[in-house]
């Protein structure tokens, strides 16, 4: 508590009094206090002030000059100017001023007011005299107090749980899990069938929908008893498919803020040319199962260790350098450093203490410049092979403590070394050059009770979509207990004792009977554990943004199984077959589609995902061309399936080779009446809806178009006759997307022919302009089918328009607009756009417009009732979801 | 081409009204069909645990306001040629200063007159510089402070400082903010949608990030160059399925699903991804709806005039009338305001851009009773000196009839959404440099604005690597008299 006074001197009036107080208060005003006095001190006010006050104001630090844990100070008041309490007038006590947080005064404590009720006990206590029991020196508990993290479970090193009651051939995990369930008078869910087993292996260790074959040797396998076996042998060979990498770097990807540009640097370039030397180097370190103590050293020191003189090893080290840049600013160039190694790899949040001591961890202000030490003593060499790497400077930087976070203001000399929460208190300083790879030594380093402890946990989240413990990168003082200790300190002891085999501790869990078990609901539990905290079922989970469009291209057959390489834009190369991890990221302008789907922001280490869902990811799903184009080819791979008149062929191929099964009975019957319907619809349009463009005439008695044909050439963005304009038969007859020219003769109209796709009421509008003074202009018709010509204008040298008030059209019904040369052929040339409001009920379908919606191949890229279906099985939620 | 259409009220097709449907973001048909899921009832037709993130919440305590508008002059306009004038520097041009002139991003010279004239306007009697006579007609409904200040006089940092108050490192934008906090009012159209013609200014979508937010809070970035709607918001489109085949698919798709569901019960994550197609399918008329000014009758589109300005900021408004939270309307790529010299011309052609459409903005606001509840700011990321630009090599080739970037002094306005009008608040010196009296920092601004839209800045937390965020940092101090 910060309290000091805010009257600018005292008089000696008041000097006197203070003196008197402390002469009253040296004995007998416990006597003339209550008996209940002392208990009132212990349950009302030494709380508080241990809650709120002591922190800064206690033995270790004493703000401002004040102390409050030990009675004498109360009373001395500070430095005998002001006193924090005034028995003569109790209101009047500083203390009490301060904790009413008046404006314009000190308000304490910082966090925030106290309640009332608390006040009123302040003022009661020191009503009645501020009794302060002799024994009560607040001191070893303030100490106490400020060591308590000492006791936080995360910091605490993990123990080997008893496992002696483990039953035989049970999964440690299990009997773990199977001893908390059992205290809610809970068990696991019966196993998953085989064939949600495989798709679930499949999705977790690939990322990839599970291949047909495997699917069907499982089932046989469950058929004639030998599941087990099976199993075993295909969790062998998922872990050993190179694909696993592809998977499981991407998680180190979020960790590790991937991008493959610097953000904003002023004019200067932004690209990181070799960020994907990082990527290539984290998917084979983890396809090759490097210990994962090796690979947190490598990407701290890999200049410091064997390989030092390899690129490619080198560039594990783009953990630390591919960062934002943010202006250049070195500073925050090595926050982002400290950042990305505290969190990412021991799970705290040191940076909160580049200001200030960190508020709740025992972080102080002196060991983040410790480790800013460090990293201000490596440097970025210029000119090298790998652009990726640091190297420690010849003369190391000897940090000072930055007062509240500002280079200009320099305090005290820190040396370089780890934190010191995680040290012995005598371990040695950094001595090795920067000291990076000694830092490495002490991250890496199966003492540290946090490393192996926030390894496993990770892998636990991304294969159960939950965490033992909620918050992975923040094991600090505040994070409650992981759900099942036991299971985590399982986890992380036996994760270092197999040589921190990440592929080891996956198999371990995913043999285990828990994560085997079914997602189905379990109203049984949900009454005790509504989050299913205790894992009395499996999760079902919603495949990431990665695995949604690897899967699409797998089951389209696109996906390009090439390990490795450089970085392609997936948003503007929509055709490109590569995995999603090789997608560029371009930090400053992070595409909207990322954003969209909860990708990692490389802004910064990211924690976990979120998972939301909004409208915008149905958008893409049913607008992009990615996914229709996927469901084209999917569409035209089962072409060979459809016999004449029978749909259910085709209908089997293709739900068995998106959603990988057969449909059932249901399924079938509304997908072939689906079917059945666009394919009616179509044929009623004659496959034409929306704009086609050719010419013809008017049988002007019938105020009917007759013989409408479609031109037969399209050349740099024209509708013509031929080749050339004018076209021997068609003469200059043509039209583009903001006009045309009718032909010669009466017969040869320019005709622009909007088709409705449905029955529907549309409204129309439309302009012509002809701009020559020349000829005799042109005439512009609007005709519509069985209602003869609705509008009809005349454009020379100006500008027709034409509107036709809303009518009901049916589905293959036309709008003609259809434009002529009068009595004479030259000159004729116009610009029109038309304007088509489509709507059903009162809802607005679409709106038409003849320039926005002009097309060089109209119709080619249309999807058909085939793909239509493909792209509904591709959107569905058996598909993006995982039981 | 401009079509002439169809006035909107005359057509069988009103959804430009204003109203509970549009609000809702609901077409007319669905919202017999599926009442449940206007705003306030969202939250039980996708289930308790939705994970949709934007469903509507209320603020912290109530306001009226529902929508903020931040005209962003990207570049930094002159306090002294537009809302700050200063007689003595009228007087005492070509003089030089004293003390020596502020340090700011290049050197500088003598003090510089403004070579407008100032008026006065309104029963306030507010003056105003001739570039915007429109605007001035509002000063009414106006608070103009006169006193802002900012950190460094350098556009990269003070952008970050405007829009997410803090000048280097990743921290959200007040939009993003306000989104997380308010959600969405339409959940057929983005809640925070930043709009600039040509291109990014600098900083590009930082200026509208998200920061450690979830990524659904950032800002839409819709370049109004285009009049395209296909351009403007990403697979709103789809001209390779028709409307009838593409309502016929979701069917199927919605059929399958809820097959699906039945043997999965009581999964709202299943749910709720059901529920965002039905979204998205309504998405794509309305979001077609909201960007189509040709929409709006003839005599609006004429009170806020031609060219791009007056397009975005009718876009700006068919926005906050369709219930978007957030609409930030940057003048133009790069940093058209930045006008180190010819600063008489240019800053005369980019007011002339946009004051006719931002008084027809308040006017039209007012007129439909969304003044009350839609905060407007206007304002760029720093001033100008008040002292002429010297001459830099490589910067403005010998001419001296420029100014320099300003930090010291500032002003922005704010207009309708809870704000005292007809109130001047702050000054500068006597030059118009330096903010002297009743000074206010970018982040008491934070702190304001969010105060207006129902928020204590300090108690507006987001927790990220072990500590409480906020948009003001450790500082802000609300400025009460800009409250009515």
């Amino acid at each position: 508590m910060n309290i000091r006074s805010s009257q600018p001197a005292l008089a000696c009036f008041q000097r006197t009094i203070v003196a008197a107080v402390v002469v009253l208060l040296s004995a007998p005003v416990q006597s003339v206090a209550a008996d209940d006095a002392p208990d009132f001190f212990e349950q009302r006010i030494r709380p508080m002030l241990l809650e709120n006050c002591i922190e800064c104001h206690g033995p270790t630090k004493q703000e401002n000059g004040v102390r409050l844990d030990r009675r004498e100070d109360v009373l001395k008041g500070k430095a005998g100017d002001a006193w924090l309490i005034n028995l003569e007038a109790p209101s009047e006590s500083r203390l009490l001023k301060v904790l009413h947080y008046d404006d314009g005064d000190t308000q304490m404590p910082p966090s925030g007011r106290l309640e009332d009720e608390q006040l009123a006990y302040v003022l009661e206590w020191i009503t009645k005299g501020a009794v302060w029991p002799e024994s009560a020196h607040l001191e070893g508990e303030a100490i106490r107090r400020a060591e308590r993290w000492r006791e936080h479970w995360a910091f605490i090193p993990p123990v080997m749980p008893d496992l002696s009651a483990l039953t035989e051939n049970e999964n440690p995990v299990d009997h773990f899990v199977r001893a908390r369930l059992a205290t809610k008078n809970l068990n696991l869910s019966p196993a998953a069938a085989p064939r949600i087993l495989v798709r679930r292996l499949s999705y977790a260790l690939l990322g990839l929908p599970p291949e047909l074959n495997d699917l069907a040797t499982a089932n046989a396998a469950a058929t004639n008893g030998t599941l087990a076996a099976w199993k075993s042998e295909y969790i062998d060979r998922l872990l050993a498919s190179p694909h696993f990498g592809e998977r499981w770097g991407r998680y180190w990807l979020d960790i590790s803020r991937y991008a493959d540009t610097k953000g904003y640097v002023f004019t200067e370039d932004r690209e990181y040319p070799d960020a994907w030397r990082f990527r290539e180097w984290v998917i084979k370190a983890i396809n090759d199962d490097m210990p994962y103590d090796e690979f947190l050293k490598r990407q701290l020191s890999a200049d410091r260790m064997s390989g030092s003189d390899d690129p490619a090893q080198l560039a594990a080290m783009g953990y630390l350098t591919l960062g934002r840049r943010f202006l250049n600013n070195p500073h925050d160039i090595i926050d982002d450093r400290i950042d990305v190694v505290t969190r990412g790899m021991l799970g705290l949040t040191a940076t909160c203490a580049r200001c200030h001591d960190h508020k709740f961890d025992p972080i102080p202000t002196a060991d983040y410049y410790s480790l800013y030490g460090v990293f201000a003593s490596s440097d970025e060499p210029k000119n090298e092979p790998s652009t990726l790497r640091l190297v420690d400077r010849a003369s190391p930087v000897e940090p000072v403590i930055f007062q509240r976070g500002s280079p200009g203001n320099r305090g005290d000399a820190v040396p370089r070394r780890f934190l010191t929460a995680l040290s012995a208190p005598d371990a040695p300083l950094f001595s090795d050059g920067s000291g990076r790879l000694e830092l490495a030594n002490s991250i890496a380093n199966r003492n540290n009770p946090l490393t192996a402890r926030v390894a496993a946990n990770r892998v636990w989240m991304h294969l159960f979509d939950r965490g033992l413990v909620d918050s992975p990168s923040d094991f600090g003082v505040r994070t409650d207990p992981p759900t099942n200790p036991e299971l985590l300190d399982y986890l992380s002891i036996t994760f270092i004792d197999h040589e921190w085999s990440i592929k080891s501790l996956i198999r371990q869990i995913v043999t285990s009977e828990t994560w085997q078990q079914r997602s189905d609901r379990r109203v049984d539990a949900e009454a005790v554990d509504p989050e299913n905290r205790l894992f009395a079922r499996m999760n079902r989970t919603r495949l990431d943004f990665e695995a949604q469009r690897d899967a699409v291209l797998a089951v389209a057959g696109r996906l390009d199984p090439a390990i490795g390489g450089k970085s392609v834009d997936v948003t503007t190369d929509t055709g490109t077959g590569r995995r999603t991890i090789y997608a560029r990221i371009d930090r400053q302008n992070f595409p909207g589609l990322f954003r969209t789907f909860d990708v990692a922001s490389p802004d910064a280490h990211a924690a976990k995902r979120f998972q939301t869902t909004v409208p915008q990811q149905a958008l893409f799903q049913l607008n992009s061309q990615f996914i229709m184009d996927r469901a084209m080819e999917i569409s035209k791979a089962s072409e060979s399936a459809e016999s004449s008149g029978d749909l259910t062929g085709r209908i089997q191929l293709l739900f068995q080779t998106v959603l990988r099964r057969q449909p059932t009975p249901t399924e079938m019957s509304q997908t072939a009446a689906y079917i059945e319907e666009l394919q009616a619809n179509q044929q009623k349009s004659n496959g034409l809806t929306g704009w086609s463009y050719g010419y013809g005439a008017i049988n002007e008695a019938q105020e009917a178009v007759t013989a409408f044909s479609k031109f037969p050439s399209m050349k740099d963005g024209t509708f013509q006759g031929g080749e050339k304009l004018p076209d021997e038969k068609l003469g200059w007859a043509s039209l583009n997307r903001g006009g045309g020219h009718p032909g010669g003769t009466l017969s040869l109209c320019a005709i622009r022919r909007w088709t409705a796709d449905s029955d529907c009421q549309v409204f129309v509008n439309s302009v012509v302009i002809h701009t020559s003074e020349e000829g005799d202009g042109v005439r512009c018709r609007i005709v519509s089918t069985g209602r003869g010509v609705m509008n009809d204008g005349t454009a020379h040298n100006s500008t027709a328009t034409g509107s036709v008030e809303t009518f009901e059209i049916k589905a293959g019904e036309h709008i003609d607009f259809v434009v002529d040369c009068r009595s004479n052929g030259s000159h004729d040339s116009f610009q029109s756009a038309i304007m088509v409001t489509q709507f059903v009920g009162n809802r607005i379908q679409r709106v038409w417009k003849s320039e926005d919606d002009f097309r060089d191949n109209p119709g080619a890229a249309r999807l058909g009732a085939w793909p239509q279906l493909a792209q509904a099985l591709l959107l569905t939620n058996e598909f993006i979801f995982v039981d | 081409m401009n079509l002439a259409t169809p006035e909107p009220d005359s057509s069988p097709i009103a959804i430009g009204r204003r109203g509970m449907l549009t609000r809702c973001g609901m077409g007319f048909g669905s919202m017999a069909l599926t009442g449940m899921l206007n705003a306030d009832l969202a939250q039980s037709a996708l289930g308790a645990e939705s994970s949709n993130p934007m469903l509507p919440k209320p603020a912290q305590f109530p306001s009226k306001v529902r929508h903020v508008i931040h005209l962003f002059m990207n570049g930094g306009p002159s306090q002294v040629d537009t809302f700050d004038p200063k007689p003595e520097l009228q007087r005492r041009g070509g003089q030089t200063i004293s003390d020596g002139n502020l340090k700011t991003e290049r050197p500088t010279g003598a003090l510089f007159p403004s070579p407008y004239r100032f008026h006065r306007y309104g029963q306030s009697g507010i003056e105003v510089s001739e570039l915007f006579p429109h605007i001035a007609q509002h000063v009414d409904d106006m608070a103009i402070i006169r006193s802002m200040h900012a950190d460094v006089p350098n556009h990269e940092p003070s952008l970050l400082l405007m829009n997410c108050g803090e000048a280097r490192l990743v921290r959200p934008s007040m939009g993003s903010w306000l989104t997380y906090g308010l959600g969405a009012e339409n959940q057929n159209l983005p809640a925070f949608v930043s709009m600039c013609p040509g291109g990014y200014p600098i900083q590009e979508s930082q200026n509208w990030q998200s920061g450690f937010l979830p990524g659904v809070y950032q800002g839409t970035y819709v370049d109004t160059k285009h009049s395209d709607i296909e351009k403007l918001i990403e697979n709103i489109r789809n001209d390779r399925i028709t409307p009838k085949d593409q309502s016929l698919q979701l069917g199927l798709l919605q059929s399958l699903n809820r097959q699906h569901l039945a043997e999965r019960p009581g999964d709202s994550q299943l749910e709720s991804r059901i529920q965002s197609f039905e979204l998205a399918f309504r998405m794509q008329t309305q979001a077609t709806d909201a960007f189509d000014i040709s929409r709006e009758p003839k005599h609006i589109r004429d009170m806020y005039g031609d060219g791009v300005q007056a397009r975005q900021i009718l876009i700006a408004r068919r926005l906050v009338e369709r219930g978007v939270r957030f609409v930030q309307v940057w003048h133009g790529e790069g940093q058209p305001w930045d006008n180190h010299d010819d600063i008489e011309v240019n800053h005369r052609r980019l007011a002339q851009q946009c004051d006719r459409a931002i008084g027809a903005l308040l006017t039209d606001l007012k007129q439909r009773g969304l003044l009350d509840e839609t905060l407007v700011i206007w304002g760029g990321e720093f001033g100008r000196t008040p002292v002429v630009e010297l001459p830099q090599k490589g910067a403005n080739a010998g001419k001296i009839n420029g100014r320099d970037h300003n930090h010291w002094g500032f002003t922005m306005w704010m207009a309708g959404g809870g704000v005292r009008g007809g109130y001047v608040h702050g000054a500068t010196d006597e030059f118009g440099f330096r903010a002297v009296e009743n000074k206010v920092h970018v982040h008491d601004l934070h702190a304001t604005i969010m105060k207006l839209v129902g928020y204590d800045h300090e108690k507006f937390t987001y927790r990220h690597a072990g500590r409480d965020f906020r948009l003001t940092d450790v500082h802000g101090k609300v400025v009460e008299e800009l409250i009515a």
